[in-house]
């Protein structure tokens, strides 16, 4: 038994010859948006590692991934050795946490505002050793945003009900992302009121709030649509008027990065329609 | 069967066990082979380790709960230890506590099966279906709650959902240590009983004339399983099948002698998970699948075959 036992240790130890001891380089992004800021900022070859959710620019479908977002292969991850693994937000924190011991250098780069995209974009720059670049994308974001808002200027804001999942009812609340979104596109999120990321919302809400525009961004998609139309009847301003949208390519309105410019002018483009 | 054949059984299911951890440290993301002493190591040993530790105290478990409830469905978590680890990995998540969040799913898998057990004492019959029955409703209660802290706290759902379909990927060494060193204790201490066990399946009656002190036996077996499914559920979450399944392929094939059943269960269930996570995380490589799915996908047809031609 121990002179089997002998030959499998020695036969591991054989094959386990150390290839890695290279010293650690370039990025893994596990974050979508982390990734798009990455690219734009030019400092995509560097990135050696995405996830699977990470599907813009063209360039990322030619990186390596490490598996999905919150249970990636850590085995992918320590194959690839990069410098510096960035992560987004609490459904990572765990996996932050094993990283770290593992003596990576993690970053956060989560944003639920704008202004944290901006941060981010500029902590990120700092990283990939551009700063000049962050600040320069970070300006180009304000002036196309500052655009948007010359062009809403003189429109009325309209009361807005965006829903984020259908199963169980779901908006964003004032601590979100899309709350950004939707005051910059000149309208106003009926459930701001609410102190969160997100609002457990429900049918009733909707009609007691009586949204004018309704923006569907959860995967119920059109079903949800026609359903709307027909619980609300003449019940909610959106649903008398129409004004109910399934947005297919939301991924600018609802991903924090870079393009939350194009993002905005989306979604004012469907508020005002224009 | 005969004794020649039992033996060779035996060293099959050892082989295989031998078998799915050599596969499993030369599996993965990284490629075939092990990529690098690093990866090995850190990564592929613990998690392999983590496995194994995790599917013996389920299979050990197991086969102890069907032997004392007397119940052919009794799997390690009929008894509400998961639903208790879950609360507490819950609580711990939303009070901020998350570098408690093992310690407190540990403890809470104890608390509430400490629970249960106390409610079914009072049961005027004291028999195993109502420890069963007190089992089933506790866990019910105790995941309602859970899924309430769930509901309005939905930015900590990742932690607790994670913790519920089972991963080996996030397991620190400590946690590892603690529930091998406990799991192989318990594995042990019960095999001290498995003279107990054997004699209290000829019946109750049969048992008490024979001299065992079955509510005893009952109650510290009882404990003894609790111990080893909190154990494996601080390594791994909540991993399904694996407890209910492995003890009656060995009973199919080696009868239902305690002492080999523990054992063997324990040896199998740990070769089996460690199998099943490999193919998880080797099939669609590097993305993972959760081992539950994988494990059911593979235990269910096998399961079915013993079924039949048993």
């Amino acid at each position: 038994m121990q002179k089997y036992l002998a030959i499998i240790l020695i036969f591991i130890s054989a094959c386990s010859s150390d290839i890695s001891s290279d010293s650690p380089e370039g990025y893994i992004s596990l974050s979508p948006a982390v990734t798009e800021i990455l690219f734009r900022l030019n400092a995509d070859d560097k990135l050696v590692g995405v996830t699977d959710y990470c599907d813009y620019p063209d360039g990322v479908s030619e990186k390596e991934s490490v598996g999905d977002m919150v249970n990636p292969s850590i085995e992918m991850i320590a194959y690839l050795n990069p410098e510096t693994i960035f992560t987004a937000g609490e459904p990572q924190e765990k996996l932050a946490a094993r990283l770290t011991d593992m003596g990576y250098n993690v970053v956060e780069a989560e944003s639920r505002s704008i202004q944290e995209i901006y941060d981010n974009i500029l902590k990120i720059s700092e990283i990939t050793g551009n700063p000049d670049e962050g600040e320069r994308l970070v300006s180009e974001i304000k002036k196309e945003i500052a655009g948007i808002g010359k062009k809403l200027k003189n429109r009325d804001k309209k009361k807005v009900y965006v829903e984020i999942s259908a199963s169980p009812v779901m908006s964003p609340g004032k601590n979100s992302f899309l709350n950004d979104v939707i005051k910059k596109a000149g309208g106003v999120n009926v459930s701001a009121g609410f102190d969160r990321s997100y609002v457990l919302s429900g049918e009733e809400f909707i009609v007691e709030k009586n949204p004018e525009v309704i923006l569907i961004l959860s995967e119920a998609g059109r079903g949800r649509k026609e359903r709307m139309k027909r619980v609300f009847g003449r019940e909610v301003d959106a649903a008398e008027k129409g004004d109910i949208y399934y947005v297919e390519e939301k991924e600018s309105i609802v991903r924090p990065g870079p393009r939350v410019s194009e993002g905005i002018r989306k979604m004012a483009e469907i508020i005002h329609s224009f | 069967m005969n004794y020649m054949d039992k033996k060779i059984s035996i060293l099959l299911f050892f082989l295989f066990s031998a078998v799915a951890v050599l596969f499993a440290l030369f599996t993965g993301a990284a490629g075939w082979g092990p990529g690098s002493s690093y990866i090995m190591w850190n990564i592929r040993v613990p998690r392999v380790a983590a496995a194994f530790v995790a599917g013996a105290g389920l299979g050990a478990s197991g086969a102890l709960l069907q032997a004392i409830l007397k119940n052919p469905l009794a799997a390690p978590y009929v008894a509400g230890t998961s639903a208790g680890a879950g609360l507490g990995v819950a609580l711990a998540a939303v009070t901020g506590l998350t570098v408690l969040e093992t310690p407190a799913g540990f403890a809470g898998g104890l608390i509430v099966t400490g629970i249960v057990f106390k409610m079914a004492s009072y049961s005027k019959r004291k028999t195993p279906e109502s420890l069963v029955l007190a089992g089933v409703v506790m866990s019910s209660l105790v995941s309602a709650v859970t899924f309430m802290i769930m509901v309005f706290n939905r930015d900590t759902v990742f932690r607790i959902l994670f913790f519920q379909t089972g991963s080996f990927q996030f397991v620190s060494q400590r946690a590892l240590f603690f529930s091998a060193v406990l799991i192989t204790a318990g594995i042990v201490f019960s095999l001290l009983y498995a003279r107990e066990l054997d004699v209290m399946t000829q019946g109750d009656d049969v048992a008490v004339s024979l001299g065992v002190e079955i509510s005893k036996t009952r109650k510290v077996l009882f404990a003894v399983s609790a111990l080893m499914v909190s154990g494996s559920v601080a390594v791994a979450g909540v991993v399904g099948f694996v407890g209910l399944i492995v003890p009656h392929v060995v009973r199919f094939i080696l009868g239902a002698t305690h002492r080999r059943l523990i054992l063997l269960s324990a040896v199998f269930g740990g070769g089996f998970l460690v199998f099943t996570d490999a193919l998880a995380r080797g099939l669609f490589a590097p993305m993972e699948i959760p081992a539950g799915i994988i494990t059911a996908f593979f235990g269910a047809p096998f399961f079915l075959y013993l079924l039949i031609k048993g």
